[in-house]
């Protein structure tokens, strides 16, 4: 890919010295690298007439236009896995509210000033009094209608850059796509450095996702095992068609045996369907403990079970099967699912890396099993 | 005419009996009727493994127990629904009148909250049922004042109090995973019923079940009112507090272990009642059979219809609410 240090190390390195520069962050283009860029939407100064407040400009991941005030330093973020983008773009210090669920422990390790901002319960019907005495210049949303209009009726602006019931994608390269727009447009939005960070995130990204499917993507189906992720709720809880999870084991090299089962999110499933399509390894999402199926007997006769193929599936800042952090849960899928063919890959050092990369936090040793052992980090 | 009434014990107990078998032999993996059987003998006779693992799973950790769930749950919602009708003489009546689900929601809420095991969450249910009936129970007596009217506000009261109380445990809830969880939960499911649940449970619905069935005769004599019952002898204080500790403890058991369904309590004993008249004396049985062939009957849709598990409250809902307009169409004369 590159002769020295991977791309994304370099934009990190430009956006960063890009950094001190602009004190005034009215210097959008600070840190212009030639020909890297080819995002159409960059931030513009629409000096007009009589205006002085700066606007960006966003495309969201909806295909909207939307102007949000530049330098905005109170804004709320209501999607889940929206604090962890801003922790990758660098802009923790402009976020003046977040939804319930990104205050998790390890997004407070990192950043223990997150235990100070507004805090919003929902992300549906979030408090818009709260949200307007907060001083909020924008909202990062879901596509919820009513939401929406609200925030229209109120005049805040708002990105949409999560998308509920009508997904807009239905295929591997829809949703790769995706994960580049949804951090593209907060990176928009927040303007600056912000773009240089993103667009190194999706350098990484995308080199991940080569490294994985150049050894994946000529798999027959017989070489394809059957995988089941179970996300919650004594396992019969599953993400199924169109989810992350599915796009994650596709690339990972495994069968995905929820493909077929509607509803996005939240499928419960019965055993007897679990049975019949008889996983060869199972990943459980957001639980801890594998004896919640391994110690079950109907789940005794199931092949993963018998073969103790049963894994933990990691979470760090945010859950890994809904977030930026859905490139690591690709690797380690890949990792377990086909263990001959990334023999090579250390899952330790990439997680180290990442955080290191993107957040600028060094992780110890505990640090790293308790993410793999979906632990908080103080624990033992 | 009379005869053929007096065989609608047997009839509705085979027809129980049938669907059974059928809710056996039905589910999302596949087994012929050969492989069902054989695996049901093993047990028994020795009769070398020539089936998978799962298979076995299947009849013995997943059906058998779910359909003994069934059968259990839906006799016990409508013996206790006809209790209660019977008690309050009112056919509008319904077993999470005096608060029992709403307590019982907020108990395995609070467990489902705090990340405790499913066998918490159960006892918790239990638990937050009991304490809501006793609380209503407990009303009446600040006014000296037992009459049922003072009875059912009390349980108007105590049921407001904790459906609020399920309200803001839902608020706070985790609406990534425990929120989905405390609403399946509230929906109904048979889903995690395992051998060990329904082990848990029998005693007690035994015991509850047996008592009211010897209590029906007296249970009748409520009808006469309470001046003239006492004459008779009947401490009606005392055969109402047993009648509906006994109903409330078949409703809370059964609210353990498939959350909170619908419409049984209330539309099964009218279909009773269509069938062999008010007399408490043949309503309760038969409506026990009902109710059990009913909820084995929905169970079964319930895993069969889709790859995915649907509520047991969406389903009793879509046939109990028409079956109840139709009951009150057949039976208009007598309301």
């Amino acid at each position: 890919m590159s002769c020295c240090a991977p791309r994304w190390r370099r934009r990190l390195r430009a956006a960063e010295g890009g950094a001190g520069a602009a004190a005034d962050a009215v210097e959008q283009e600070a840190s212009e690298e030639a020909g890297a860029e080819e995002q159409d939407a960059q931030p513009e100064e629409t000096g007009d007439a009589g205006e002085t407040a700066q606007v960006n400009e966003v495309t969201d991941v909806t295909g909207r236009q939307v102007e949000v005030p530049a330098n905005a330093s109170h804004v709320v973020l209501l999607p889940g896995p929206a604090y962890e983008k801003t922790m990758i773009l660098g802009v923790t210090d402009r976020v003046g509210g977040i939804l319930k669920s990104c205050r998790t422990s390890w997004a407070e390790l990192i950043h223990p000033e997150i235990s100070d901002l507004v805090i919003f319960d929902s992300s549906t019907t979030p408090n818009v009094e709260e949200m307007m005495s907060l001083g909020a210049e924008f909202v990062i949303c879901h596509d919820y209608a009513e939401l929406n209009a609200q925030l229209d009726e109120l005049q805040i602006p708002y990105v949409i850059t999560q998308c509920s019931g009508e997904l807009p994608y239905s295929d591997l390269e829809g949703f790769l796509a995706f994960q580049k727009t949804e951090i593209n447009a907060i990176a928009e939005a927040f303007g600056g450095d912000a773009l240089e960070r993103a667009a190194a995130w999706c350098d990484y990204f995308d080199e991940k996702v080569s490294y994985v499917r150049e050894r994946t993507d000529d798999l027959t189906d017989e070489e394809r095992p059957r995988v089941y992720y179970a996300r919650s709720d004594e396992g019969l809880v599953t993400f199924s068609q169109n989810s992350y999870p599915q796009y994650l084991v596709e690339m990972a090299g495994g069968n995905y045996v929820a493909k077929d089962t509607p509803e996005e999110m939240n499928s419960t499933l019965t055993i007897e369907q679990i049975m019949e399509w008889d996983p060869q390894i199972i990943f459980m999402g957001r639980m801890n403990d594998t004896s919640i199926i391994t110690d079950n007997e109907a789940w005794s006769g199931i092949s993963a079970v018998k073969e103790g193929k049963v894994y933990l599936s990691p979470s760090g800042v945010f859950n890994w099967d809904y977030s930026g952090e859905s490139v690591l849960l690709m690797l380690y899928l890949a990792k377990n699912i086909h263990p001959d063919l990334f023999e090579d890959l250390n899952m330790e050092d990439e997680i180290k890396y990442y955080y290191e990369t993107f957040y600028g936090y060094e992780l110890s040793d505990e640090n790293v099993q308790n993410i793999l052992n979906h632990m908080d980090p103080a624990a033992q | 005419m009379k005869e053929k009434r007096r065989g609608i014990l047997p009839l509705l107990a085979g027809i129980c009996v049938v669907l059974f078998c059928a809710g056996m032999c039905a589910g999302r993996y596949r087994l012929t009727l050969r492989e069902l059987m054989v695996i049901l003998a093993s047990r028994f006779a020795d009769i070398p493994a020539t089936w998978s693992q799962n298979a076995d799973n299947v009849v013995w950790a997943v059906r058998l127990p779910r359909m003994c769930g069934a059968f259990l749950v839906g006799a016990a919602l409508s013996l206790s629904g006809a209790t209660y009708q019977g008690i309050f003489q009112n056919p509008l009546v319904s077993p999470d009148l005096l608060g029992v689900s709403a307590g019982a929601c907020v108990g395995a809420s609070i467990a489902i909250l705090n990340g405790w095991p499913g066998w918490m969450i159960q006892l918790l249910a239990l638990g937050g049922g009991l304490l809501a009936v006793l609380l209503t129970n407990l009303i009446p007596c600040l006014f000296r004042n037992r009459g049922n009217l003072m009875l059912v506000l009390a349980g108007i009261i105590v049921s407001g109090f904790f459906t609020s109380a399920q309200g803001l445990l839902k608020y706070v809830a985790d609406p990534d995973t425990q929120l989905a969880l405390i609403t399946f939960w509230t929906m109904g499911s048979l889903a995690k019923v395992g051998a060990s649940d329904v082990l848990a449970i029998l005693p007690g619905m035994v015991v509850s079940a047996g008592a009211l069935l010897c209590l029906r005769w007296r249970i009748n004599l409520l009808a006469v009112g309470e001046r003239e019952a006492h004459s008779l002898g009947v401490n009606i204080s005392r055969l109402r507090g047993v009648s509906i500790l006994c109903a409330t403890v078949l409703t809370a058991l059964s609210i353990c272990v498939s959350g909170t369904v619908g419409w049984i309590g209330l539309v099964v004993p009218h279909l009773g009642r269509l069938l062999v008249g008010a007399d408490n004396k043949r309503l309760f049985p038969v409506s026990l059979l009902i109710g059990a062939s009913f909820l084995m009957l929905i169970d079964t849709f319930a895993r069969n219809l889709a790859g995915s598990e649907i509520p047991l409250s969406i389903l009793t809902g879509f046939v109990g609410a028409p079956a109840f307009l139709a009951l009150l169409i057949a039976q208009k004369s007598r309301l």
